[in-house]
C-alpha cells in the first residue's frame, strides 16, 4: 500500500483545561467515582455474608 | 400478546425513532452527523454509552444467568468504574487535543497511514460481524417464542434502525439512546417492583434474598483466588479493566458516543456518569433474576424453558419420558415449595438450619430432574440447544406480568437491540468514510460529498448486519463463532492502542509489523492450541506491546509526531 500524502492535523478544540461543575478538580470526582465503588464491593461483601 | 400490549410496544419503538429523526432533521454538515456538532451534555452522553453497551441480550440473558448461577456475575464489572477514570484522565484529552473523528485517527497522528488503516479494518472485521448478531440474538429468542418470523423480525428491527441512524448520524444515535434507556431503566424498575409484588404476602424482598441465598444465589462477591471460578473480585478488577479499557477507549461504536461532548467536561462527566451507574444497573438486573427465582419457588416453573424445543421434544417417541419426568418434577417442585415455607417460618437458628438444608435438598432434587430432562430433549432433538437460560425471562414476563407491562418490557429488550445496533452502524459508517474513503480515496470531497458519503456507508453497513442476521439462522453456534473473531482481534487492537499511548518510544513501522505478526500468531494458535478464546484478548495486546519494543530496538530511533505531545 502506498502511502498518502499525510493529512493535517485538524485544530485543536479550545476547551481542555476546564474545572469540573462540582468538587473543584476533576481529582476528587475521580475519588468520588472510585470510593462508589468500593463502597459498592463493601455492600455486596455485606450481602453475601447475610445471605448467602 | 394483547392489542394494548401491542400499542405500547410498536407506539414505544416508532415514537422513539420518529424523534429521533426530527431532533436531527437539520444535520446538514458531515461534522454534525458525525460527532453532532458537538454539542452533547453529560446526561445525553452517559446514558448514550450505557444505551450502546446495553444490547438485547443483556435483558434476555442477565436475568437467567443470575436465576442459574446467582449474582457472581455483577463482579465482572468492577474494573469499568476504574477504567472510566484512566479514559477520563489519559484519553479523553488526547482525543479532544487533535480534535478526531475517530479513534484510528489518533492512531496516523500518534505512528502513521498505515497502522490507522491496519486499526480501522481490524475494527470493521469485528464490529460489521457484532452488528448482525445484535440483531439477530433477540430476533430468534423472540421470534421463536412469539411466534413471529424470524427473517420479518430481523428485517423491521434492522430497517428502523437504519431509518434514524442514517437519517440523523451520531446526534440522532445519541438522542434516540437517551429515550431508550429511559424506557430501559424506568422498565426494569417497574418489572423489580411487579415481580416483588407477585411474589407471596409473607415473602418480602429480604426473605427472598434468605430464600435464594440458601441454594447460592446471593454469592454477590468472592475474594477467593481460585483461577477456575470464572467470575470473583479479583477477575472482575483486573479482567474487567482490560476490556472495559479496550472498549470504551478504542472502539469507534464507544468513542464516537463521548467525543460529541460539548466540551471536554461534558465528555468526561458522560464517562463517569457510567462509571457511577453501571455496576448498580447490573446489580438491579441480576436481581430481578433472583426475584424471579423465588417466584419459581412458589409456582411451579417449566421444567425447560425453551417452549418450542420442549414441544418438538414432545412430539417424539421420547413423549413418555418427559412425562414421566414432568410428573416427578411437579412432586420435587411441592417439596422444595414446603421445604421454602418452612424457612420463612422458622423462628430459632436451629430451625432454620434444618429447614435451609432441606431447602438445599429438594433444590438439588430438581436440579437432577432439570439435567435428566435436557438429556432426553437431547436424544430427541439432537440439534436442540439445551442453554435455556436466555428463555427464562422473558418467558416469565410473556406469562406472568400484566397487560401493558408485557409491551413494555418487549419495548425494553428491542430497544437495548437497537441502541446497540444504532451505535455499531454509526461507528462503522464513520470510519469507513473517515479513515478509509476520505483519507485513501477521496481527501479532496467537500463537506457535502463526505456527508453524502457517510450516509451511504451507514446503510450499507445496516444491510449488511441485516443480511448477515439473516445468513445467520443458517449456522449453528454462530454467536459463539462471532465471540470468538472479536476476540482474535479486539486484542491485537487494544495492544496497538496502550502502545500508542502509555509507550511514547515505540514508532509507527515498529507497531505495524508487530501488529501483523501479532494478528498472525493469534490466529494460527486458534487453529492450533485448544484454549478459551477470551484469552486471545489478551494474547493478542501482550504480543503486540513486547514485538513492537523488540522491533523498535534493532529500528532507528522513530520520529517525534505531534500526538505524541499530547
Amino acid at each position: 500500500m502506498s502511502e498518502p500524502v499525510p493529512e493535517k492535523p485538524a485544530p485543536a478544540r479550545p476547551e481542555l483545561d476546564e474545572t469540573p461543575p462540582l468538587l473543584g478538580s476533576w481529582r476528587n470526582i475521580y475519588v468520588v467515582v472510585l470510593g462508589n465503588l468500593a463502597l459498592l464491593v463493601l455492600i455486596f461483601w455485606l450481602l453475601t455474608r447475610a445471605f448467602n | 400478546m394483547t392489542s394494548i400490549d401491542w400499542i405500547v410496544l410498536v407506539g414505544t419503538i416508532a415514537a422513539i425513532a420518529a424523534y429521533g429523526i426530527y431532533k436531527t432533521r437539520n444535520i446538514d454538515t458531515s461534522a454534525g452527523y458525525l460527532k453532532g456538532d458537538g454539542e452533547l451534555r453529560w446526561p445525553t452522553i452517559g446514558l448514550s454509552i450505557m444505551a450502546t453497551q446495553a444490547s438485547a441480550i443483556t435483558f434476555l440473558s442477565v436475568p437467567g444467568q443470575a436465576y442459574e448461577d446467582g449474582m457472581r456475575f455483577v463482579q465482572f464489572y468492577f474494573g469499568l468504574p476504574i477504567a472510566m477514570v484512566i479514559i477520563s484522565a489519559v484519553i479523553v484529552p488526547i482525543y479532544y487535543k487533535l480534535n478526531v473523528f475517530t479513534a484510528y485517527e489518533y492512531l496516523e497522528q500518534r505512528f502513521d497511514p498505515k497502522t490507522r488503516v491496519l486499526g480501522a479494518l481490524l475494527f470493521m472485521t469485528g464490529r460489521g460481524l457484532a452488528a448482525g448478531i445484535s440483531i439477530y440474538a433477540p430476533a430468534i429468542i423472540l421470534s421463536s417464542l412469539m411466534g413471529w418470523d424470524l427473517n420479518a423480525t430481523n428485517l423491521i428491527l434492522g430497517a428502523v434502525v437504519i431509518l434514524y441512524t442514517v437519517s440523523g448520524g451520531s446526534k440522532a444515535v445519541s438522542q434516540t439512546q437517551k429515550q431508550q434507556m429511559i424506557v430501559i431503566m424506568g422498565g426494569i424498575i417497574t418489572a423489580a417492583i411487579v415481580i416483588a409484588y407477585r411474589l407471596p404476602d409473607d415473602v418480602g424482598v429480604t426473605t427472598a434474598a434468605t430464600l435464594a441465598g440458601a441454594v447460592g444465589r446471593m454469592n454477590v462477591i468472592d475474594f477467593s483466588f481460585d483461577p477456575d471460578t470464572r467470575y470473583t473480585f479479583w477477575s472482575g478488577i483486573t479482567g474487567g479493566l482490560f476490556l472495559a479499557l479496550s472498549y470504551f477507549g478504542t472502539d469507534q461504536s464507544q468513542v464516537q458516543r463521548y467525543l460529541g461532548g460539548k466540551s471536554i467536561t461534558e465528555s468526561r462527566l458522560g464517562l463517569l456518569f457510567n462509571g457511577m451507574l453501571k455496576i448498580p444497573m447490573q446489580f438491579l438486573i441480576l436481581f430481578i433474576g433472583i426475584l424471579v427465582f423465588v417466584f419459581f419457588m412458589f409456582e411451579r416453573p417449566p421444567v425447560f424453558f425453551n417452549q418450542p424445543t420442549l414441544d418438538a421434544a414432545y412430539a417424539t417417541e421420547h413423549a413418555p419420558e418427559l412425562q414421566a419426568i414432568e410428573a416427578r418434577w411437579t412432586e420435587a417442585f411441592e417439596a422444595r415449595k414446603q421445604t421454602a415455607l418452612a424457612l420463612t417460618a422458622a423462628e430459632t437458628p436451629a430451625a432454620e438450619a434444618e429447614a435451609r438444608a432441606a431447602l438445599q435438598a429438594a433444590h438439588g432434587r430438581m436440579d437432577a430432574l432439570r439435567d435428566e430432562a435436557k438429556a432426553v430433549i437431547k436424544t430427541a432433538v439432537p440439534t436442540a440447544e439445551l442453554k435455556d437460560s436466555d428463555y427464562i425471562f422473558v418467558s416469565f414476563v410473556l406469562k406472568y406480568l400484566p397487560t401493558g407491562l408485557v409491551g413494555l418490557l418487549l419495548a425494553v429488550i428491542l430497544s437495548a437491540a437497537m441502541s446497540s445496533t444504532a451505535s455499531e452502524l454509526n461507528a462503522l459508517g464513520s470510519t469507513t468514510v473517515v479513515d478509509l474513503y476520505k483519507r485513501l480515496l477521496r481527501p479532496d470531497a467537500d463537506d457535502r460529498h463526505t456527508l453524502r458519503a457517510s450516509k451511504i456507508a451507514t446503510a450499507f453497513w445496516g444491510g449488511v448486519a441485516v443480511a448477515f442476521a439473516t445468513f445467520a439462522a443458517l449456522l449453528d453456534n454462530l454467536i459463539e463463532a462471532v465471540n470468538i473473531l472479536g476476540s482474535i482481534f479486539y486484542g491485537v487492537i487494544l495492544g496497538i492502542f496502550l502502545v500508542a499511548f502509555f509507550v511514547k518510544r515505540v514508532g509507527g513501522t515498529a507497531v505495524f509489523l508487530a501488529a501483523v505478526v501479532a494478528q498472525l500468531g493469534v490466529v494460527a494458535l486458534y487453529f492450533s492450541v485448544d484454549i478459551g478464546y477470551l484469552w486471545f484478548n489478551v494474547i493478542g495486546c501482550v504480543w503486540v506491546i513486547v514485538l513492537s519494543l523488540l522491533i523498535q530496538a534493532v529500528l532507528p530511533r522513530a520520529r517525534p509526531k505531534p500526538a505524541e505531545e499530547a
